[in-house]
């Protein structure tokens, strides 16, 4: 299956954390599964990250929650909870089976096919839920989360993002040219940035590097080791170190071109 | 007045044109309009850098297809020459003197 390495936790430290989870009345028997997504389940987490911690029920959580995201599912909400365990800062996500279900229909390839090709229907919450399940340290629920992670490769979601990135690239060159033509030279060299930026994003999930958060960029770029655009070349372009204020239009251009070679590059 | 192609010219796509590669397909152009590439075409297309003269690329499709040079060379001009009819390609350079000898 073609998902990125997760960090690998210690049986002992997988079953300490199930037990402090249960301890503290955040998780029950009956869940089908837990898991870890996010920075920590690729070990980029730092000293004052939260662990985020997603929770799967067939019936509503009805313990204690203290928050929700909203999601384009029925029901609307996902409950969440934000607690110390053990010291450290966890915010758990309760998801309906079902609510996962209907998210996956919208990632069919059905969809792709007909009309929804660049995932517009799923919300924001959605597709980071996926991207994480993806990326997940399980915690328990093995067979559901292998089934999941099975359907998650099959499904259509990576193409949809991959176009939808390539699609958002497309106008912020398309505007930077423009923009260079007009002699706004400043917004073209900011077109030109978001350009680069949605750009290394569709080529990383081309590589199957899940996670949509752009502040984890230059930790997929340096995870995908992509002979399109090396991590050398993303960073120094990301940090414009070849950029001279008397000379905008040249690293316009010279990140335009590195994006038409991601777009040439990358298949979906 | 129409650009003209030639072994000595440099070509490249226009940068507003997008590429996509979807299930094996490749497609280049706008939002509003896109065309379909066949194989060898995208091949043609991927040594367009702005640098490499017809002549040039033309010697890549013969050692690549392992067909004789006068017949890539017609053949990319062909290609070259429909690319640019669609607004596809711009011209960098009309004879750069390709160095291929083709």
């Amino acid at each position: 299956m073609n998902l990125p390495k997760t960090v690998q936790l210690p049986a002992a430290e997988v079953r300490r954390l199930r037990a402090a989870l249960a301890e503290n009345g955040l998780i029950s028997d009956d869940c089908l599964a837990v898991f870890i997504g996010g920075s920590v389940a690729r070990g980029w987490q730092h000293a004052r990250s939260d662990t985020d911690l997603y929770v799967i029920c067939d019936k509503p959580w009805t313990g204690e929650t203290n928050g929700v995201n909203t999601v384009a599912l029925t029901p609307a909400t996902v409950p969440t909870v934000g607690a110390f365990v053990d010291g450290e800062r966890v915010e758990l996500r309760y998801w309906l089976d079902d609510q996962v279900d209907q998210t996956f229909a919208k990632a069919t390839w059905e969809e792709f096919q007909n009309g929804d090709s660049i995932g517009q229907r799923l919300s924001g919450t959605e597709a980071i839920f996926l991207s994480r399940l993806g990326q997940a340290i399980i915690i328990s629920g093995e067979d559901w989360m292998a089934e999941r992670q099975k359907q998650l490769v099959e499904c259509a979601f990576r193409s949809m993002w991959t176009l939808r990135w390539l699609g958002e690239a497309d106008g912020h060159v398309r505007g930077a040219l423009g923009m260079m033509e007009a002699g706004d030279h400043t917004s073209a060299v900011l077109s030109a940035q978001m350009a680069l930026g949605a750009s290394v994003d569709a080529l990383a999930l081309s590589y199957h590097e899940f996670g949509l958060d752009r502040k984890w960029r230059a930790r997929r770029m340096e995870a995908i080791k992509s002979a399109t655009l090396s991590f050398d070349r993303f960073w120094e372009l990301t940090t414009m170190q070849t950029f001279d204020p008397s000379r905008p239009q040249a690293w316009v251009e010279d990140v335009l071109d590195v994006c038409r070679q991601i777009a040439l590059d990358v298949e979906v | 007045m129409p650009e003209t192609v030639e072994t000595g010219t440099v070509v490249k796509p226009r940068a507003d044109v997008g590429v996509r590669r979807v299930a094996g397909t490749v497609t280049v152009g706008w939002d509003e309009e896109a065309f379909e590439l066949s194989e060898t075409t995208f091949f043609i297309w991927r040594q367009l850098d702005g640098r490499r003269a017809v002549a040039d690329v033309a010697s890549s499709v013969a050692n690549y297809y392992g067909i004789d040079r006068s017949e890539a060379l017609a053949d990319t001009l062909e290609v070259l020459r429909d690319l640019i009819d669609l607004g596809l390609l711009q011209v960098i350079a009309s004879d750069s003197g390709g160095s291929a000898g083709v």
